[in-house]
C-alpha cells in the first residue's frame, strides 16, 4: 500500500489514496503465534508504526516552514504504509493455528478478546495511547521529539530480530528497521534547516510554530 | 517477468521516487533530483499500468475497466498477493 499526497496531481485529488500493495513484500511461510505477539507491538506499542504517523501527522499544523509541512507529511504517510506491513506480519503468523497451539504459546491472552482480529496493542497487551508521543507546538521541541522516536522504533526493531529466527519475518523486519534509519536523518536535516532559519545566538528568542504566526 | 516479479519491479521504482520525494522536500530546489523523481516516477507508472493490465487493478482509478475488480481477491495482506 502507498498512501501518497501526489506531488503532479493531475490524474488524481489531493488527499489520501489507497494502493492497494505493501510497500514491501510480506510472505510468511510459518504461523508462529508467539513471535506475533512480539511483533505487534509495533502496530500498536509505545513505539510503533501508529504512533510515529499520528505523531508525524499531528505536528504538522505547527510546521512554520513548508519543507517542515511536507516532510513530516509524507513520512507519516508512509508510516501507515508500515502499519498496515506489520498488520500483514500479524495476520500471517496467525494463520491456521489450533487451539492447543494458541495456549502452548501464550496467545491465549490475545485470542480471547481478539480472536486473530488485528487490534493496536503494545506486546504487553496494553491498548493504543496517544500518551506515548508527545506534539508540542514548538518546532525544535517537536523535532527533537521525532529524533528520538525513530530511534526507539530502531532498537524495537532490533530486539524483534533478536527474538525472532524467521527469515520471512526478519526480511520485512530488516526493511522496516532500514527505513527508521532513513527517517531519522530526514529528521536531522529538518532540525538543521530550521536552526538556519534561526539566530544562532539564540534559538529559543520565540516559538516559530506559535509567535508571529497571526498571518496564516 | 512472472506477476511477483512486476509487483516487485514497480514497488521498487515506486519506491526510488518516493525516497527522492522525501530529500525534496528539503531540498526542493535540486532539480537534478527532481528530474531523477520523474523518471522514477514514470518508470513506476509504466510498470503499474502493464501490472494492472495483466492481474488488475491496484489503484481505484484504473478499477473501473469491465466490472468493479477493485474488490478482487487477494488483498495485499494475504500471503498469495506478495
Amino acid at each position: 500500500m502507498d498512501f501518497r499526497p501526489v506531488a503532479v496531481g493531475k490524474e488524481r485529488e489531493l488527499m489520501f489514496h489507497y494502493e492497494k500493495k505493501l510497500q514491501y513484500p510480506v510472505n510468511i511461510k510459518t504461523p508462529n503465534p508467539k513471535l506475533a505477539q512480539v511483533v505487534i507491538t509495533q502496530y500498536g506499542g509505545p513505539d510503533g508504526e501508529l504512533g510515529a504517523s499520528l505523531r508525524y501527522l499531528s505536528q504538522r499544523y505547527a510546521m512554520p516552514y513548508p519543507e517542515l509541512k511536507a516532510l513530516l507529511t509524507d513520512i507519516g504517510v508512509e508510516e501507515l504504509g508500515h502499519f498496515e506491513m506489520i498488520g500483514a506480519i500479524v495476520y500471517q503468523l496467525t494463520r491456521n493455528l489450533s487451539v492447543d497451539e494458541i495456549k502452548k504459546n501464550g496467545f491465549d491472552t490475545y485470542f480471547v478478546d481478539h480472536t486473530t482480529g488485528i487490534y493496536a496493542v503494545a506486546a504487553s497487551g496494553t491498548p493504543y495511547s496517544a500518551s506515548t508521543y508527545a506534539s508540542k507546538g514548538d518546532v525544535i521541541t517537536d523535532l527533537h521529539e521525532d529524533l528520538a522516536a525513530e530511534q526507539k522504533a530502531r532498537t524495537t526493531y532490533d530486539n524483534i530480530l533478536r527474538l525472532s529466527d524467521d527469515p520471512d519475518v526478519n526480511d520485512a523486519i530488516k526493511f522496516l528497521r532500514q527505513r527508521e534509519i532513513i527517517h531519522y536523518q530526514r529528521f536531522g536535516e529538518g532540525l538543521r534547516l530550521t536552526l538556519d532559519k534561526l539566530d544562532s545566538k539564540n534559538f529559543y528568542a520565540f516559538n516559530p510554530s506559535f509567535d508571529n504566526t497571526n498571518i496564516r | 517477468m512472472d506477476r511477483r516479479d512486476l509487483l516487485f519491479m514497480l514497488g521498487a521504482n515506486e519506491f526510488a521516487a518516493f525516497e527522492i520525494q522525501l530529500y525534496l522536500d528539503a531540498h526542493a530546489d535540486d532539480a537534478e533530483a527532481v528530474a531523477l523523481f520523474n523518471e522514477y516516477h514514470k518508470a513506476y507508472e509504466n510498470l503499474r499500468d502493464q501490472y494492472e493490465s495483466l492481474y488488475g487493478p491496484i489503484t481505484s482509478k484504473s478499477a473501473a475497466n469491465g466490472g468493479w475488480q477493485w474488490i478482487s481477491d487477494p488483498w495485499p495482506w494475504e500471503r498469495s498477493a506478495n
